[in-house]
């Protein structure tokens, strides 16, 4: 038996935990990537820049890479590594996320980046840090490098019919 | 649209009133079904709702095929703001006091 691998994309999904809590989340990402091989590697290149960017308290627990059009398939890798940004040492609660936006072509799609340090936003606003920004400008260069967007097409725009001559108002 | 029966059918009552019929047997298939129509003779009457009388065409709800995805480069990505965002502890956000209580 044969096992055609279905081409891309595939999915990268990152595993975190909250070592004080213990609660935890995935993030995921779709990867321009041909099969699980690669996927399996630009995941870990991904893993190391987003560590970067989680404090120390949290924790990316395990790797994967997936094609949901092979299910169950698909390499996991336990990676066990406290994010690396010290920062003032303050984080915010493993449910509040850096809502991120993904852009392109006339596409959008959100991104919640979980784990957010204490001194990179607030209520006010983001005010990354120039390590945190630094190595926040690194995996954006990695997502634009290696990650694509899995949209529906848009529908063509029909053209707008106007039945209603004029309105005149007595 | 008008309508012609192949057998003398309404009544002088009927004619100019609106009336409700089921139609069967057209061969314009779209044209079957429960019609709102105004009989001008016993055998001619006519209605306003539009009807395509293509035979090809079914009738039936508006069919939406599925579009395959498509995959899209990435250009930008903003950093927008601060969210919180359920996780965990079933379908329902716990209550205030609960979510709110400090934890680690």
């Amino acid at each position: 038996m044969t096992i055609t691998l279905p081409g891309p994309p595939y999915k990268g999904t990152f595993q975190i935990r909250d070592t004080v809590s213990h609660a935890g989340w995935s993030e995921s990402l779709w990867l321009n990537t041909p099969d699980f091989v690669v996927s399996r590697t630009v995941v870990q290149e991904l893993a190391a820049l987003r560590i970067a960017l989680l404090p120390p308290r949290y924790r990316l627990d395990r790797t994967r890479a997936s094609n949901p059009k092979l299910p169950r398939a698909g390499p996991t890798d336990e990676l066990k590594r406290h994010g690396s940004y010290k920062g003032d040492g303050t984080t915010h609660r493993q449910n509040t996320t850096l809502r991120l936006r993904l852009q392109g072509g006339g596409y959008q799609t959100p991104y919640n980046l979980g784990g957010v340090p204490g001194d990179v936003a607030d209520a006010a606003g983001t005010h990354p840090t120039e390590v945190w920004q630094a190595a926040f400008d690194l995996f954006v260069a990695a997502l634009r490098k290696h990650c694509v967007m899995v949209c529906q097409p848009h529908r063509p725009r029909e053209p707008r019919q106007d039945n209603i001559a004029a309105i005149v108002q007595g | 649209m008008d309508i012609t029966l192949t057998a003398d059918t309404f009544v002088p009552e009927q004619i100019g009133r609106s009336l409700s019929v089921r139609i069967s047997g057209a061969g314009a298939k779209t044209l079957n079904g429960t019609q709102v129509v105004v009989p001008v003779d016993t055998t001619h009457c006519y209605t306003n709702k539009p009807i395509a009388v293509r035979s090809e065409v079914r009738p039936g709800g508006r069919l939406n095929l599925p579009r395959e995805p498509i995959m899209v480069t990435i250009e930008q990505v903003l950093a927008e703001k601060l969210a919180t965002r359920k996780r965990g502890w079933g379908h329902s956000y716990r209550r205030a006091r609960r979510r709110n209580r400090p934890r680690g």
